[in-house]
């Protein structure tokens, strides 16, 4: 009679049982390591000490720690998506052209199950970004995928530099020209949003250091011009969604104006038209492999633009602003073979050394080196092939996403009131009205491509 | 429960009327005759009870004395509790109850980037006492449960106002009892306007805080050189919040989902205010860093709904992963139950706040947070003694205790004894009666006749469990046999069973491999020959039963 | 709409109609063509080593060391020649820039609209089509997607100056099945609403379906009445009713009424059909599953589930089709299907889901669909396998005729690769 009520008893606890750890050791044996830093190296191993890459070469014995045989397999960095908005609770503080203040890192929410989606794809690290609303949207967060870890703050990769959106064109215009009839309505208006919001953080620093050397009290304090301070003093990256060719050449003018030089431009579908300019600046390049069409300022575009942007010297990476593409950004690069005949190099380093180059992390991330963080893909075959897959996803020595044990419900957190998680129709929608526009009033339209 | 009588009766309080309505008299009531009251022979809470009975004697809304044979004072008027048990009135930390809020006016804002502070759902400037309602049913329902106190605020915007820790007092002049007040908070964003997003108020938040210093640092100045310079001004919203920022007031931050625990622990740990979290309520997962955080907690009294008992068909090809769902969705809300239970056992301090209940669940989810593990002593310490050190009003109030407020509420049995009513609440100088409930018990249905063997059958996750019951008759109750098909030979027996009803109810206790869990079975007899019921094991889950007799008594 | 979308779209139709002439320096070529020394993927005939000879529209012959006679040779030595690739569900030509609505031509207002005719609104000169053909795409089934009953969509081949030219003859009825699930994740309806919502719109169409059936049994003269007129050739059998249905529990009811109704269906959509591909099989209903690059349907199904779908339905035994739902980025649908095939689908069924199958579904496989003989010569030729970025198109045909391989997306990127002049010129 006990035994079988005990029975049930261990069926529920094992259910809610769950750990996580943070640093972890690891050694990868025999696989095709595609280091992006010193080649492909046949039959290698790689160690992992307290989630840092500590030997790589072969025959390494790990002593009883976890060990992958990765003979046959492929072994590369851990993928980097530099435009994501996934584990986040909002996105766009859409009701200011200039919210430099707001920093979307304040509402992580690592209980997304599309994040452990991106890990089952290889993304180990992704840039979650404010929103298209605003010429000058919020602060971003680049954040490590610990997938299991409930709190927050450990999603936050510590010390990566801080990044700030802006945004140019049809989305900032649409929403404060047309929505709320208050000005940008035009690409004239953005630029003077960022002319004003420049010369204004300089007079308030002004202000700032003669309260200072006459030792009265500080003028009101603003955390939008603190903010926009630390950009002109290059503290802060800019990810400027943008399309056109003239916005881009705009931004371009107006930061050289006040001095500013870190800037990636996000999405640049007309890159390809002034990549020789691009390269020029130091500006670097985030795009979709092949997305186009979804709005007027995207119907002049070409799937060519990474390559065209790489062969210029632009250092360009391609990104997901999607929970569906972030699954298979592996296969997003392999797009820019078919697409202007990239290299195996070129193409992978769009998705690991590039993305990681743009987000200031390449010291940590981006590709296997000793001394980097422990972050790896395995896939069975070759990254790049559309039968490669990938077997592990592994983040500072923690195996997040392994194929063999991947149970099909991962939710970390369960509604104590409702049974059978909710259906959602999303075959039916081109694509979800996901990305850069989430949060903004229209996002309900019928057929959205709002990025 | 509705109070039969109100006692309104202070010398002060008559003369006040008296005054006031010296043109106009109202001869519907008369002045009370006096402040004084009388408790004979009663058992008073002092960390559980002892068996040692008292009297206490209240004196213009403030316990005079407690002991053993007290002497009635002459002018005292007795409150017929004889035996009856006396705890301190329970205090809600944080809650919406009886107050009118003025909602923002929808005027047409030209910027939305830059909205009038009121219309942002900033205005800390707002003094609660002033929007508490004079004639508030709120603070019957409260009473009726068991509140003397309550600290009340309005529940829109971020900043909704200062807060007005209440009496809860039938006469409105008696309410405010304390200078103390705090800030409360939460993350509501405003509509269409700025901040419209938790991560606009979040920066707003910041904004407001170090402005609030800023306009500290200028009032400082400003008293060392005040001949002859310009008194430094500021908002409403941002002078409001100096005293927060002195620490002069907490901020009592209402949390809605455990991620915003994390949000409102990183702008403490930035601008360093004092933060008390109210409305704390699913921890699953984030237990260990909510108790290791050390911020004063108040946990939310409303609980989740108890998931319905649904019956998985397994015929459906998706049995398996349905019952994985369930059993997912039962262990959250077990844990969710538990989360008291488990701070208190890691010595975590905590109290409980009801946010926008109206208290009427107080007792049902007190004693489900009880059966779930919570001690009945840690739950009325929560309600009483700790709410009162949260809300820093222990010299006053949270025990009954000599020279403290006569806020007590006298049932007739011990409170979690579930036939226990609230016959008298006092709240200061008033004394509010309420009836006693009359609860029956069911008879027996006399038409049924369930001796002899059954046949039952179990539908859980892991299949059908099947087995016998073989009820026999001892005098006015049954013994209970109960076996299972696997093991025929070493049936549960279980003696002393009354038919309620049409009910039987009993339970047995399971202790194998280190777990403990109760087994509750009710059977329900549809007649004689056919019965349907439920198996609950422990908080694993409860599983239908259906049998039917296989023979009558031997 | 205000004036300032309204001009935008104005402009947008000038150029589109103004690049449509100017992005196709090559124009299409219609002859005989012999295709020597291909490996030729036939699909339904396993793999010929040998020649493939194109005449006029149609594929006139396969075999090895076949006669040129005036045909224009094309060396295809270590090359291979498949069917061309069929998208079973898309929006081509319907939709040409998202966010400007007046470029939608997909989605009457109204439930009861089965009278709207895609084909009437697939603009021939849409900038999408030669891009799409370039990765082997060469027929798609183009549909109208607005409420219950949303029209009729039409199956076309990527190649043609008129609707009537594009035209594949299958003219579907679609029905969009009143679902009880959410949206999309912004659907804040409550589980009760949803349920209200679907029983009224279940209701809507029984009582359609009930008065097209009156109208069927009516004799003489029945007055003008193109809405139930457009589904008469559902209830009389002539043709299919593709019905857009996703949640299992919905697939179930939609089975059960087609059995009730005697409907000829095929299901699309089908994201939960692994959940009940046995109803499926049992009742013979294909499927048209897509895009299989899509996130799951519930927050608690395995990371890749609709990666999956499209195998264990096929291994089941249901006839799948894959498709897209695209409509400027149709292209992709090759990677679909080879996500599918690595997924448990199969190179070779994959292939199938893309070709002959869609084929059968439309009732259109005596023409396309697969390499043979005497049907119409919509094909390509690559140098590996179709489904790799890597792998190259080098030729692709479209009812005989030679398309050109470039598109205005090959153009640009031949003008700005070494753009000229480059930099700007500074003072």
């Amino acid at each position: 009679m006990k035994q079988f009520f005990f029975s049930i008893v261990t069926l529920v606890l094992v259910l809610t049982t769950a750990s996580a750890q943070e640093m972890g050791d690891l050694l990868i044996k025999n696989g095709t390591v595609i280091t992006m830093e010193d080649g492909v190296k046949e039959n290698t191993d790689v160690l992992i000490k307290q989630g840092k890459i500590k030997q790589i070469g072969q025959g390494i014995a790990g002593g009883n720690i976890r060990t992958i045989d990765a003979e046959g397999m492929f072994v590369i960095p851990g993928i980097i998506d530099a435009h994501s908005h996934l584990g986040i609770d909002a996105v766009n503080e859409a009701t200011n052209p200039v919210t430099a203040e707001v920093f979307v890192g304040d509402a992580i929410n690592p209980y997304d199950v599309g994040l452990y989606r991106a890990l089952a794809g290889g993304v180990t690290t992704s840039h979650a970004m404010h929103g298209s609303a605003n010429a000058i949207g919020g602060q971003c967060e680049t954040m490590k995928h610990r997938w299991g870890e409930m709190n927050p703050e450990l999603w936050r990769m510590k010390d990566a530099p801080r990044t700030i959106k802006f945004a140019l064109g049809e989305n900032p215009m649409r929403v404060h020209g047309e929505g709320n009839n208050v000005a940008p309505r035009t690409r004239m208006g953005i630029e003077q949003e960022f002319r004003r919001s420049f010369a204004a953080a300089k007079e308030y620093k002004a202000a700032k250091s003669k309260a200072l050397s006459n030792k009265t009290a500080p003028p009101d304090y603003s955390l939008r011009l603190e903010t926009l301070q630390d950009i002109l003093e290059g503290e802060i990256i800019i990810h400027c969604h943008s399309y056109r060719a003239d916005e881009i050449l705009m931004l371009m003018d107006v930061l050289e104006d006040y001095g500013v030089s870190k800037i990636c431009f996000q999405h640049v579908n007309e890159g390809f038209k002034v990549a020789p300019e691009l390269a020029q600046f130091g500006a670097h390049a985030s795009v979709f492999s092949d997305w186009w069409a979804y709005k007027f300022e995207v119907y002049y575009s070409t799937a060519y633009n990474a390559a065209i942007l790489t062969r210029n010297g632009v250092v360009t990476s391609i990104n997901s602003d999607s929970r569906e593409l972030i699954r298979h950004l592996y296969h997003e690069a392999a797009k820019t073979q078919r697409y202007g005949d990239l290299t195996d190099e070129e193409a992978l380093k769009l998705i690991t050394v590039n993305p990681a180059i743009q987000l200031g992390i390449e010291d940590r991330v981006g590709s296997i080196k000793v001394g980097k963080d422990g972050d790896i893909v395995v896939f069975d075959g070759h990254p790049l092939s559309i039968y490669g897959t990938p077997h592990y996803t592994i983040v500072d020595g923690v195996v997040r996403f392994d194929i063999n044990e991947d149970p099909d419900d991962v939710r970390v957190d369960i509604d104590a009131t409702e049974t059978i998680p909710a259906f959602y129709e999303q075959g039916n929608q081109d694509h979800e009205a996901e990305g850069c526009m989430h949060g903004v009033s229209e996002h309900g339209h019928h057929h959205n491509h709002n990025h | 429960m509705r109070a039969i009588k109100f006692y309104f009766c202070t010398l002060c309080l008559v003369g006040f009327i008296s005054q006031m309505c010296y043109a106009q008299i109202d001869y519907n009531t008369f002045p009370s005759v006096s402040s004084t009251y009388y408790i004979n022979d009663v058992y008073v809470y002092n960390n559980g009870f002892t068996d040692n009975l008292v009297d206490i004697i209240i004196e213009n809304g403030f316990i005079q004395s407690i002991g053993a044979n007290s002497k009635k004072p002459a002018n005292a008027i007795s409150i017929e509790a004889d035996s009856m048990y006396v705890y301190p009135a329970f205090i809600d930390v944080l809650s919406h109850n009886g107050i009118k809020e003025e909602k923002p006016q929808k005027t047409d804002v030209k910027f939305p980037g830059l909205p009038p502070d009121h219309v942002a759902g900033i205005t800390p400037e707002i003094n609660t006492h002033d929007i508490i309602r004079s004639q508030s049913s709120d603070f019957s329902k409260l009473r009726e449960n068991g509140y003397a106190i309550s600290q009340i605020v309005g529940s829109s915007g971020m900043l909704p106002g200062q807060t007005a820790i209440t009496l809860l007092s039938k006469a409105k002049d008696a309410r405010q009892f304390t200078r103390k007040s705090n800030q409360f908070g939460q993350f509501d964003s405003a509509s269409g306007v700025y901040p419209a997003t938790i991560i606009g108020v979040m920066a707003k938040f910041r904004d407001l805080y170090r402005n609030a210093e800023i306009l500290n640092s200028r009032n400082d100045a400003y008293k060392k050189t005040s001949e002859g310079t310009v008194l430094p001004t500021s908002t409403a919203a941002i002078t409001a919040l100096s005293p927060l920022t002195k620490k002069e007031q907490s901020l009592f931050f209402s949390i809605d989902k455990k991620l915003e625990f994390y949000r409102i622990m990183a702008l403490q740990k930035e601008l360093g205010f004092n933060l008390v979290i109210t409305g704390v309520g699913d921890l699953n997962g984030v237990l260990e860093d909510v108790a290791s955080a050390g911020y004063p907690l108040a946990l939310d009294l409303k609980l989740p709904k108890e998931p319905t008992e649904e019956t998985i068909d397994s015929t459906d090809a998706f049995f398996i992963e349905k019952s994985e769902f369930k059993a997912k969705r039962d262990a959250a809300y077990k844990q969710r139950l538990e989360a008291p239970a488990m701070l208190s056992s890691k010595n975590i301090a905590f109290t409980f706040s009801l946010g926008k209940e109206s208290g009427g669940d107080t007792k049902k989810n007190l004693t489900k947070l009880i059966e779930n593990g919570l001690s009945e002593q840690v739950a009325i310490d929560a309600m009483t003694t700790h709410a009162a050190e949260v809300l820093g009003i222990s010299k006053v109030a949270g025990s009954v205790t000599k020279g403290k407020l006569s806020n007590l509420m006298i049932t007739d049995k011990p409170y979690f004894d579930e036939k226990s009513t609230i016959r008298f609440m006092v709240v200061g100088k008033e004394v509010h009666e309420y009836e006693a409930s009359a609860k029956e018990e069911k008879p027996a249905d006399e038409s049924l006749d369930i001796l002899g063997e059954w046949s039952y059958e179990v539908d859980t996750p892991q299949g059908a469990q099947k087995g016998t019951i073989l009820i026999t008759d001892a005098g006015s109750v049954y013994t209970v046999a109960m076996s299972s098909a696997d093991d025929p030979d070493d049936p549960e027996i279980i003696d002393n069973v009354a038919l309620s009803g049409n009910e039987l109810t009993y339970d047995f206790d399971m202790n194998e491999g280190g777990f403990a869990a109760t087994i509750n079975v009710i059977v329900k007899f549809a007649d004689s020959e056919n019965m349907t019921g439920s198996v609950s094991i422990g908080e694993f889950g409860t599983f239908p039963m259906e049998g039917s007799k296989i023979s009558g008594p031997e | 709409m205000n004036r300032i979308k309204y001009s935008i779209t104005l402009s947008v139709i000038f150029f589109s109609s103004v690049m449509a002439f100017g992005q196709m320096v090559e124009k299409s070529q219609q002859g005989s063509y012999l295709l020597k020394n291909a490996e030729i993927y036939t699909v339904t005939n396993g793999v010929i080593t040998g020649d493939l000879k194109i005449v006029n529209e149609k594929i006139e012959a396969i075999g090895p060391n076949l006669d040129a006679a005036d045909a224009e040779v094309i060396d295809c030595s270590g090359k291979r020649i498949y069917p061309g690739f069929f998208d079973s569900g898309c929006k081509i030509g319907l939709a040409e820039i998202s966010s400007i609505s007046l470029t939608q031509d997909h989605n009457e207002i109204g439930a009861y609209t089965p009278h709207m005719r895609a084909l009437t609104a697939v603009n021939p000169s849409s900038v999408h089509i030669p891009i799409t053909r370039l990765n082997g795409v060469t027929s798609a089934m183009t549909y109208p997607a607005g409420s219950l009953f949303p029209g009729k969509a039409a199956v076309i081949h990527l190649h043609g100056y008129t609707p009537e030219q594009m035209s594949a003859g299958s003219q579907p009825d679609i029905l969009k099945w009143p679902s009880s699930g959410k949206r999309n994740r912004w659907d804040k309806r409550s589980k009760e609403d949803i349920e209200k919502d679907q029983k009224k719109a279940l209701k809507k169409l029984k009582e359609f379906w009930k008065s097209a059936k009156v109208f069927a049994g009516m004799k003489g003269d029945k007055g003008y009445n193109p809405q139930l007129e457009a589904v008469q050739d559902v209830i009389n059998n002539d043709a299919p009713l593709i019905i857009e249905v996703n949640k299992k529990e919905d697939i179930l009811a939609a089975l059960q009424w087609v059995n009730e109704e005697n409907i000829n269906a095929v299901f699309s959509g089908v994201s939960e059909g692994w959940r009940v591909a046995d109803s499926l099989v049992a009742n013979a209903i294909p499927v048209i599953v897509g895009p299989i690059l899509q996130n799951p349907s519930r927050a608690s199904d395995k990371y890749d589930a609709p990666y999956t779908n499209a195998g264990k339905l096929a291994k089941a035994g249901v006839l799948v089709a894959i498709r897209t739902t695209e409509s400027e980025n149709v292209r992709n649908l090759p990677f679909n299907a080879g996500f599918a095939a690595n997924y448990g689908m199969g190179i070779e069924e994959a292939i199938k889901a893309i070709t002959i199958n869609p084929a059968k579904i439309f009732g259109i496989d005596d023409e396309v669909g697969s390499l043979e003989e005497g049907k119409l010569a919509n094909l390509f030729v690559c140098d590996g396998d179709p489904f790799e970025m890597k792998t190259r198109i080098s030729h692709v045909f479209i009812k005989g005729w030679s398309t050109p391989i470039e598109s205005r997306q090959t153009l640009l990127y031949d003008e700005y690769l070494e753009r000229d002049p480059g930099l700007k010129i500074k003072d």
